[in-house]
């Protein structure tokens, strides 16, 4: 009878000790909870704030820089459209003064019966820079006869006065209320801006980010295995890819991981020159992103290389092409980004 | 039962309420100084804390952007540079053939 009391007494107290154990242990899984919660809020607060602040610094940065660099950039491609509208319109000028084959009498009469056909008006003024006035002129009963002829209208052509442009013409009815602009500056303005896409890509003067789709673009239009030679007569083979992907690492990037059959390409394409910093920088993030797979290595430089580059790129085994070529695989596979 | 028992059993139901109380006390005290270190860690002090840690972890990220972006352009500049009159001529001679109709 003892003995069971005993075992009685033993028995209240490891249950007491069970149920402080248990007391204690959900007190301290609360405690977690609790803890854990208050982590979880903090880190969330924080997080929050952080990112407001991140994106302060990041717009501010970038706002500035892109505001900078835009500007920059307008400036320059402003040059560069200028020059070009300069050499245009001193290659027109030789041809339209006898230098190049171009019938300028006829064009001259063209831009005439144009204008009579827009404006519909049987009464016209015309003005030009001198030298044209001055063939007009001489050929006023010529042009008469043809318009007439051609789209039955008799005009009465008035000459106006000179204009400083290099050819072409401009036309007002007689009472003043038409107007129509065929000059040879106007043109080229037209027809720079009408073909601007095709002149920056040509060029290259779009972003480097463009530039890199562009060649993405290039790559998928690639159906069949085909060889070419880069800029030092090197073979390179190119597969249609099973997949394009650009990567972008600490050491550098890659713009462009083609895939196909188990072959890997990866390429390095910049606007800018090949330079032994952007090589070095190319092969870090192979070393990085492609490592034991030994791709085939192609670095684009459109505007060419720097002179030293050539031995860093035949030691590594890396093949260079530069607008030349690239133009070349365009023609090559009909893809027409680059080239007509 | 005995007298003696049921005053052993009496003892040991309170040594049990006992135990049971100190648990009770030790698991207050336990909570109570949970609430303390939840109070320390969503405390403004300790969250500005961490505000600079996330801000400075990441702006490096972020200067990492900048200087990718950076590089990108300065490859448009190296570009926008080293355009070539030869180059400009092969669009004049595009551009020629559009104006004099020479397809």
């Amino acid at each position: 009878m003892s003995s069971d009391i005993e075992e009685y007494i033993q028995l209240i107290i490891k249950n007491a000790e069970k149920e402080a154990q248990k007391i204690l242990e959900e007190a301290r899984r609360e405690a977690n909870k609790i803890v854990e919660d208050a982590k979880k809020e903090a880190m969330e607060k924080a997080e929050k704030r952080a990112r407001e602040i991140l994106e302060s610094i990041r717009s501010r940065i970038m706002d500035e820089k892109l505001r900078r660099f835009r500007g920059e950039k307008a400036k320059l491609k402003k040059s560069i459209v200028d020059r070009l509208k300069e050499k245009l319109l001193s290659e027109i000028e030789n041809r339209i003064r006898g230098r190049g084959g171009v019938d300028y009498g006829d064009m001259l009469y063209r831009f005439i019966r144009e204008a009579a056909l827009e404006l519909g008006s049987d009464e016209l003024i015309i003005s030009a820079n001198s030298k044209d006035l001055e063939f007009i002129k001489s050929r006023l009963n010529d042009i008469r006869r043809r318009l007439k002829e051609d789209i039955g209208i008799d005009v009465k052509i008035t000459l106006g006065e000179k204009i400083d442009v290099i050819g072409g013409i401009t036309v007002r009815t007689s009472t003043g209320d038409k107007a129509y602009t065929a000059t040879l500056d106007s043109l080229v303005e037209q027809v720079i801006s009408k073909n601007l896409t095709k002149i920056a890509r040509h060029l290259g003067l779009i972003t480097q980010r463009r530039f890199r789709e562009l060649i993405h673009m290039l790559l998928s239009r690639i159906d069949r295995p085909i060889e070419i030679d880069d800029m030092y007569g090197e073979k390179i083979s190119l597969h249609p890819c099973e997949e394009i992907h650009f990567v972008e690492t600490e050491n550098g990037r890659i713009d462009a991981i083609c895939k196909s059959e188990g072959r890997i390409t990866a390429i390095y394409a910049t606007l800018g020159r090949a330079t032994k910093e952007k090589i070095e920088a190319f092969l870090g993030a192979i070393e990085s992103q492609l490592p034991n797979t030994d791709p085939q290595k192609i670095f684009i430089a459109y505007s060419g290389p720097e002179e030293t580059v050539k031995e860093i790129l035949k030691k590594n085994n890396i093949a260079l092409l530069t607008r030349k070529e690239l133009f070349q695989l365009d023609q090559r596979i009909g893809a027409r980004i680059f080239v007509e | 039962m005995s007298f003696a028992a049921a005053i052993k059993i009496t003892m040991a139901e309170k040594k049990a309420r006992e135990i049971i109380k100190k648990a009770e006390e030790e698991a207050k005290k336990i909570i109570e100084g949970a609430r303390v270190q939840a109070r320390d860690i969503t405390s403004e002090d300790r969250i500005s804390k961490l505000v600079d840690e996330l801000v400075e972890k990441r702006r490096k990220e972020l200067e990492k952007q900048l200087d990718f972006l950076e590089l990108e352009y300065d490859e448009e500049f190296e570009r926008l540079n080293s355009i070539m009159d030869e180059e400009l001529g092969e669009i004049v001679q595009m551009l020629i053939k559009v104006i004099f109709g020479e397809q």
